[in-house]
Formats: structure tokens, sequence, C-alpha cells
């Protein structure tokens, strides 16, 4: 393996590393789609049909450079299916993803590796998402031999670096995850997902399996980081105060597709659709008890949707014309967009 | 409001290899008839183990040491194991955590409602079968007869913890209590739990202990609060109170842990300690930002603020940031 001083050296005359310093957005995602076919055997299928989870549908967003964008919705919303395509874990049924202007679908080789070392993710559960084998050096330290080619005692001081950043100390760096808690083992996957010197970081409800206190810690963390790195994040939660918080624009999800999205401020502040309206409706709050007024039903699976709204079975406002035709998204001026006939 | 189940110096004890583990700590609060009581606090902080001994579900070799739980005068922390089967379900039921996981896969969610009337009510197959449908009426589950022969896998989370509610609700009890309800659930679906505890409180007087971290979903649902930390109360009081001026920092601190757009997040620094090695003086000192030089030497007692509407408002600290 090359030494450190190389493999920096190398690092900084990437020329890929231009496309990030040019004007536009970092990450373009056009028209994505994800249908997972549900129909079972032969024998299903030849008797109820294919059945298709259409669990993305259409969803297209931009991500600036040094931007939050938070991803909000419910169980089932596709939120989770969108970090997994845009990282590529998963293939796109349709649709494209741009990052730095390289279409990311077709990405193989030098330009492949560079795109996952530009890309990282932070899970939701650090319990599952450490190997539980492996030493802190080892979690974190791996990216550094695999996209910059350090070893050895240089390795584990740049990781004892990095371990710094996020609140660790040096005496952790040989240490297994079962002796860490819940806050600081997602310290550890934040420092393994900072290793690589990202430029996108996708989280899928980092703070969602800690406590109050140290959801407050790691959200702190999380935001200072992003500040001094230039970090752009796409944020994954379904707490709204977090997405509030976190988010610069937010993008409301159900069913597959997007309802609402526009700067954090306009959507949560005074929403448009309904079904944006019913979240923060829903949302407990301090202050003067009230009646709860929920929404009934459940959140859509959308298995083999119908065309129309698929909030429309439990909206509010819901008139025929929801169900007869698909929704289009159309723009409500200053950078907000809604689906909805009624608004 | 005549007194239903008064709590008073409970002290809950887990045994250890060396030594014992105290869960719970001389935890004192009453709840009244159709009262809806809250207990909040972190992980470990003694929540769950309270709910425990209170209906006497203690594992692992835990003990109630000191104190004890009064149901209308009656002692059930020393209660024969035979009496208190007679009061478990009838008078005091509870509402688990993990809908996933309470609910025997095994058997159609109807034969589980209905089990509990013909166990506890004697009642018999059919009749059993009409009350337990006409619960899931109740607790607003669609189509409740054809729900009946549903099983549990069939059912989404929320759906489970209906099932969950019909349960408890089927004798008729005095007392529900409910341990982080609507942890597991979406904000629509906890939205709608929530309501249906509501208004079964108020049609049927239901007194209610509610135990969640979420101190949003108490300040919404609960009449009292009880803040926890380290097996200790450190707050107690009116909801609305204790939520609008914190007398104890450890409260402030929760309350400036949530976020919000635009103010800045203030999180408590450090963790919670070790219960087997508590720090001396008062347990929160070490994280405290109010903390002075005696705090961490002289252990703070339970003095009363103040009485608001006969519920005396308590605090665990030697500089309560609310004077009396």
């Amino acid at each position: 393996m090359t030494s450190t001083g190389d493999s920096q050296a190398s690092t900084t005359v990437d020329p890929r590393a231009d496309r990030l310093r040019g004007s536009g957005p970092l990450l373009k995602v056009e028209h994505l789609h994800k249908y997972f076919d549900v129909s079972g055997g032969i024998f299903s299928r030849m008797l109820y049909g294919k059945k298709l989870v259409k669990a993305v549908d259409d969803v297209s967003f931009e991500i600036g450079k040094g931007e939050t964008l938070g991803l909000v919705g419910e169980s089932g919303s596709g939120k989770s299916t969108i970090a997994r395509l845009v990282s590529r874990l998963i293939p796109v049924t349709s649709g494209t993803v741009t990052f730095g202007g390289i279409d990311m679908m077709k990405a193989k080789g030098d330009e492949l590796k560079w795109i996952r070392r530009q890309i990282q993710f932070i899970f939701q559960d650090p319990f599952s998402s450490l190997n539980p084998r492996m030493q802190v050096e080892q979690l974190v330290g791996r990216s550094l031999t695999i996209h910059q080619g350090m070893t050895g005692v240089a390795r584990a001081e740049r990781v004892a670096e990095i371990l710094a950043q996020v609140g660790l100390a040096e005496d952790h760096l040989f240490r297994y995850p079962h002796e860490f808690s819940g806050g600081q083992r997602q310290r550890i996957a934040i420092a393994r997902a900072l290793a690589s010197g990202p430029a996108l970081v996708l989280a899928d409800e980092p703070v969602s399996s800690l406590d109050v206190s140290i959801q407050a810690q790691v959200l702190e963390l999380v935001e200072k980081l992003r500040k001094d790195m230039g970090l752009a994040m796409l944020f994954i939660t379904h707490d709204l105060n977090v997405a509030e918080f976190v988010s610069d624009r937010i993008v409301v999800l159900y069913g597959g597709k997007v309802m609402e999205s526009g700067e954090a401020q306009k959507v949560l502040g005074s929403p448009l659709h309904p079904y944006t309206q019913s979240l923060l409706e829903a949302r407990p709050r301090f202050g003067e008890r009230r009646k709860l007024r929920p929404l009934e039903g459940e959140p859509a699976v959308p298995i083999n949707p119908g065309i129309g709204c698929r909030f429309a079975a439990r909206c509010p406002l819901k008139t025929a014309a929801c169900t007869e035709s698909d929704i289009p998204i159309t723009d409500k001026g200053d950078g907000r967009q809604v689906a909805c006939i009624n608004v | 409001m005549a007194e239903l189940l008064r709590v008073e110096d409970l002290t809950v004890e887990f045994p250890l290899e060396a030594g014992v583990l105290r869960a719970v700590d001389h935890l004192s609060f009453t709840i009244n008839e159709g009262e809806a009581v809250g207990i909040v606090g972190e992980s470990g902080s003694g929540k769950t183990v309270t709910a425990l001994s209170i209906i006497r579900l203690l594992a692992g070799g835990a003990t109630i040491v000191d104190g004890g739980v009064w149901l209308r005068g009656e002692n059930l922390a020393t209660m024969a194991e035979k009496e208190m089967q007679a009061i478990r379900g009838r008078r005091i039921a509870m509402i688990f955590q993990e809908p996933m996981t309470s609910l025997n896969p095994s058997y159609t969610v109807g034969e589980q409602v209905a089990e509990v009337f013909r166990y506890n009510l004697g009642e018999s197959r059919s009749t059993a079968k009409e009350h337990a449908i006409g619960l899931f009426d109740r607790v607003k589950l669609p189509r409740p007869s054809e729900m009946f022969g549903k099983y549990p896998h069939e059912f989404s989370g929320g759906m489970r913890q209906r099932v969950m509610i019909a349960i408890a609700l089927a004798c008729k009890p005095e007392l529900v209590i409910a341990d982080e309800p609507t942890t597991a659930l979406d904000v629509t679906i906890q939205a709608q739990i929530l309501s249906i505890l509501q208004e079964l409180q108020e049609e049927m007087g239901l007194a209610l202990l509610f135990i969640s971290h979420n101190l949003e979903v108490v300040a919404q649902l609960c009449d009292k609060v009880v803040v926890m930390y380290g097996a200790q109360q450190l707050e107690s009081g009116r909801s609305e109170q204790i939520f609008a001026s914190p007398a104890h920092p450890y409260t402030e601190a929760l309350l400036q842990s949530i976020p919000r757009r635009g103010s800045e997040l203030h999180p408590i620094s450090g963790t919670i300690f070790d219960l087997r090695q508590p720090p001396d003086g008062c347990r929160f000192h070490p994280r405290c930002p109010h903390a002075q030089s005696a705090c961490s030497t002289d252990v703070p007692p339970v003095t009363t603020l103040a009485s608001e509407e006969g519920e005396p408002r308590q605090v665990r600290c030697l500089y309560p940031l609310v004077q009396a």
C-alpha cells in the first residue's frame, strides 16, 4: 500500500473534485421510480395478477452544496427506499440520479469508487449498523484504507483525529461496539461516514432510537460537523421537530409520492397540502391541552395504486376529481410545490 | 376527587452478583379517580420498573424493599399472589410498549380479547365474542366483526395497539397503566391512539398512568407529571405548571433538548450514570448546568414548593429554579 503522503497527494489532484466546485446542484434526482414486484410465485401471479408496490413513484428533487434536505413521511412513504436508491444500494426502476454531473446509474470503475467516497450513509440503528467483531479503529479506518490507502499507525492516528471531532476519545480506538452506549455508537457511525471526507451524507433516522438528551447531543454534533465541513445532507426523519431543526428545505412524502416540497420554514410554518396540515395537527404540543382530532385510517401502502391522489382515502378535502386522474405537482411560487388540486 | 392509587416511598432492588441495583428509589405520587398521571424520564430512569412493581409483574428477582402501593387503601406490595391475580386485569390493566410482541401470534385477536371476558368474568363463548366485538368498535377498529377472526400478523402496529387497549379495557378497570404505548407508531397513528385514550378516559372515568419519554405527549394527555432520573423522582406536580416553568434543572434541560426551528439546542452534557454507582449528593449534579459545590456532597431532600388545586408541587433540588 502507498504511504499516507502519496495518497493524500493523489486525492488533491483528483480531477473529479472540480465537479463539486462548479455551479448547479450537488445531487439531482429526476423522475425516480422504484417498483417492487410482490406477486409471489407463479400460481398466485396467475390467480391474482401482478402485484407491484410503487414504493417510489416519480420523485424529483435537488440538493445543493452544503444544503440539508429533510425527507419527511410515515412508514411506507418511500423515504428509506429513496436513500437506498440515491446511494445505489438498490437499482432504480427508472429515473436518473446525477451526482456532481455524473449519471450515477451508469457510473462504474474509478468513477463509481469516487462517488462512493463522496456519498456516505448513517443508518438508524447503531446496534445493527456496526459490525460487532470490528474495533472502532477498523470500523472507521476501513474507508481510509479503501479510499486513501492509509494503513498502520497513520490510519490509527487519523481515526483518532476523527473520533475527537465526534466527541469520542483516543482510548476508544481499540474497543468493540458493545462497549458503547447508543449515543456513542451513533457517534462512531458518524465518524465512519465522515472518514472518507464526503460531500453528501444520507442520514436515515439517525437520532430516532436515542433518548431526548442524547438525541440533542447527536443533533448538535451533526449540525456542527455539517457547518464545519460544508456537508450536504439528505436527512430522513418522521419527527417533525427534528426535520424543522435540521432542514433547509423539506420534501413531504406519502405513499411513494411527493405531496409538498419547499423551504422548511414555509412548508412547516404554513403548510398547503392537507396531508402536511394533518401531520402538523397530529403532533402533540406543549401549551393548551386540547382534544386531538387525528386523521382516520392508516398510511397507504402503494400496492397497485389506482389513479388519483394517494392521500385521497384519508383526506378531509377530498372531492370526486381527486381520484379521476393523477394529480400533478404544481409550482406555487416561492420555491414551493404542492400536489393537490384543492389548494 | 377521591384518591385511587397511592405510591409511597416505593423502592425496588434487583440482585446483582455483587450487591444490589436500586432501580426505583423512594418514589411517591398519587393518582386520583379519573386522573391522568404521566411519568417521564429517559432510558434507565426507572419508569417501567415502577409500572411493573405497581402491577407486581417484576422479573429477574427484583423485590420491593421499602414503601408500597396502595389501591384504595389496600397495599398491593404485600398482597398474596392469588389476591393480586384478582386485581390484575380487573382493577388495574396494562398496555405494553410493543404491540408486536405482546399479542400471541397463534391465536386470533378476537380470541385474545374474548379470553379476558371468559377467564375474568366467566362468560360463555358467544357472549364473550359479542362483548369483544363491542370493544373493537369502541377502540375504532374498522369492521369489528370481521376483525375478530384475524391473526395479529395481519394487523398493523396501530391496529395491534387498539387490540391491546381493548384487552386492557375488557373488565372496566379503574386504572390503566400504559407503558410507552405510542412509541413505535407513526405520528398520525400516535394521534389516533392518544385520542382514543382521551375519549375513554372521559367516557369511562378511567384513571391513567402514562409512561413516556416524550414530553409533548405527556403534556398533551396528563393532568400531573412525575419526572424521573436515575431511579429517583426529581420533580412532580401539575403538568401545565411543570412544563411552563420547570423547577428542577433536569426538567428544564430536557425541555431545552427538544429541537425547535430557530432556537439553539442545549443538549444535556454527559450520559446517565451507572445505577450501580450513583454519584454522591444530587444524582444529576455531574450533568447539571446550575450545579454548585454543595450539590456534589449534600443529598437534596424532596421539598414542597406550593400546592395548586390540592396538588403539591415537589422538587428534589438544593437550588430549585422556582422558589417556594
